[in-house]
């Protein structure tokens, strides 16, 4: 069993072969530095229990391929700063099959916005002067049919 | 809400904005300027390509005004989730520029990307022929300027056309079997066309008679190679794999790839096939190349039978 502790201070404690999904975790043992356990300071720990809830799912019903279908379409039907919170996570332990969920689901998301709604949710700033806008909406008549 | 959000570093971000359709990718370079460079970037655009390109179906869909397809009217994408569905995800334009070619041919298309070939010259005899027997005014315009063909590229999502330099044209020539592709090596794509100085059914057949001419739109210049393996049925030229294929003359055997990296000439052994040869004489046999399922498939129609057959090669 390996130990990991969020940066808030949380224990989970989880098997190792279901663990080395993330391959960070996995480097980090071949390593040796997981002697008693693993500090992983980028996650806090309601993100660390989702992760793992997620790699002990994939784990443990490996060949169940409807199965983790749906349990994926669940999985990320959360709000969206816990959702970034996700991939951020996964991005850090290096998951990549969660990586691959979690941004296929942020574009799914996003495609059919406005550009201002995508402003507001990356909280980006317009930096366009009206006219510029104006023609760059122009020369991209096609995307906005 | 955003202010609880967690910052996406930029990598991420591209990883996500890779996977949008790309109506989604035009739309999203109007939210600021980095990401109108992100998304405009080649590098970003090629990735994106490179992602997209064996998602469910996407077609080209090209419409003709009227039945001897003088003029192309409408180009649309239409991107197909299932086989029996559509999404609103495609792009229907008219292309006013289009419109107004005359004798358009659709070469072909790789990649999204369409190759309209206008073939003035070629069509310019035919044109005085039904005049003189047609009295003369059932062609629109009288004016046809009698000229090279110029050929066109047309991205059809975002209306970019590029006009492409015409090929040297030899007046023997009698037909052009033309083919379009893309050569992944060097990141280039070319315009092929086989020509062939005399006809083979009037004179014995002689592989010296063709010739290929190859353009690379990355170079801008036209190549001829003036030896090929053997006699090819001069007929359009089908895109797979990195070649552009076409029939052997005669020899249901054969069929004759030209690799756009090393621009040689390949054989293929032709489909194993039930079909009985042709008999000689009194009906007419038509074979084709086409693209099935992302393998090459030749069909045969003859013309007694009226009963197209199709082998699956590759």
């Amino acid at each position: 069993m390996i130990v990991l502790n969020s940066s808030d201070g949380a224990t989970f404690e989880v098997e190792e072969s279901v663990a080395v999904q993330s391959q960070t975790i996995k480097h980090m043992i071949e390593d040796n530095c997981a002697d008693t356990s693993i500090p992983l300071p980028n996650v806090n720990g309601v993100t660390l229990a989702r992760v793992l809830e997620y790699i002990k799912k994939h784990a443990e019903a490996k060949d169940d391929e409807e199965g983790l279908k749906s349990f994926d379409a669940e999985f990320v039907k959360v709000d969206q700063a816990s959702l970034f919170e996700i991939i951020l996570a996964a991005n850090y332990l290096d998951i990549k099959g969660l990586l691959d969920l979690t941004c296929q689901t942020v574009a799914d998301q996003i495609k059919d916005l406005t550009v201002e709604e995508v402003r507001a949710i990356f909280n980006i700033m317009n930096d366009f002067t009206p006219e510029e806008e104006a023609k760059l909406r122009n020369d991209h008549a096609w995307a906005f049919e | 809400m955003a202010e609880l959000s967690p910052v996406i570093p930029q990598e991420l971000m591209t990883d996500i904005l890779l996977r949008l359709p790309v109506k989604s990718v035009g739309k999203f370079r109007c939210v600021s300027k980095p990401w109108r460079s992100l998304l405009s970037d080649p590098l970003f655009i090629k990735a994106h390509l490179n992602l997209h390109l064996h998602d469910p179906q996407n077609f080209i869909f090209i419409s003709f005004k009227d039945y001897n397809a003088l003029r192309i009217t409408n180009l649309a994408t239409i991107i197909s989730t299932s086989s029996d569905s559509f999404d609103n995800a495609g792009v229907s334009r008219k292309l006013p520029l289009l419109e107004n070619l005359l004798y358009p041919k659709i070469v072909g298309s790789c990649n999204g990307l369409v190759l309209v070939l206008e073939e003035r010259l070629r069509k310019n005899w035919m044109v005085l022929f039904l005049d003189v027997g047609l009295g003369g005014d059932s062609f629109p315009d009288k004016e046809q300027v009698p000229g090279p063909d110029t050929a066109y590229l047309i991205n059809p999502t975002t209306m970019e056309l590029v006009k492409l330099p015409s090929r040297p044209y030899s007046w023997e020539a009698l037909n052009n079997g033309d083919g379009f592709g893309y050569d992944s090596s060097n990141d280039d794509y070319k315009f092929v066309t086989l020509s062939r100085n005399h006809d083979p059914v009037a004179e014995p057949a002689s592989s010296s008679d063709a010739f290929l001419d190859v353009f690379s739109v990355k170079s801008r210049t036209w190549k001829r190679i003036d030896s090929l393996p053997c006699d090819l049925q001069i007929g359009p030229g089908v895109w797979l794999n990195g070649a552009i294929h076409w029939l052997a003359l005669f020899d249901d055997s054969l069929i004759v790839a030209f690799d756009l990296i090393s621009e040689e000439f390949k054989p293929l052994p032709g489909p194993n096939t039930t079909i009985p040869p042709h008999q000689g004489g009194s009906y007419f046999r038509t074979r084709k190349l086409v693209v099935l399922g992302g393998c090459l498939a030749m069909t045969v129609v003859d013309d007694q039978e009226n009963l197209p057959r199709h082998e699956i090669d590759i």
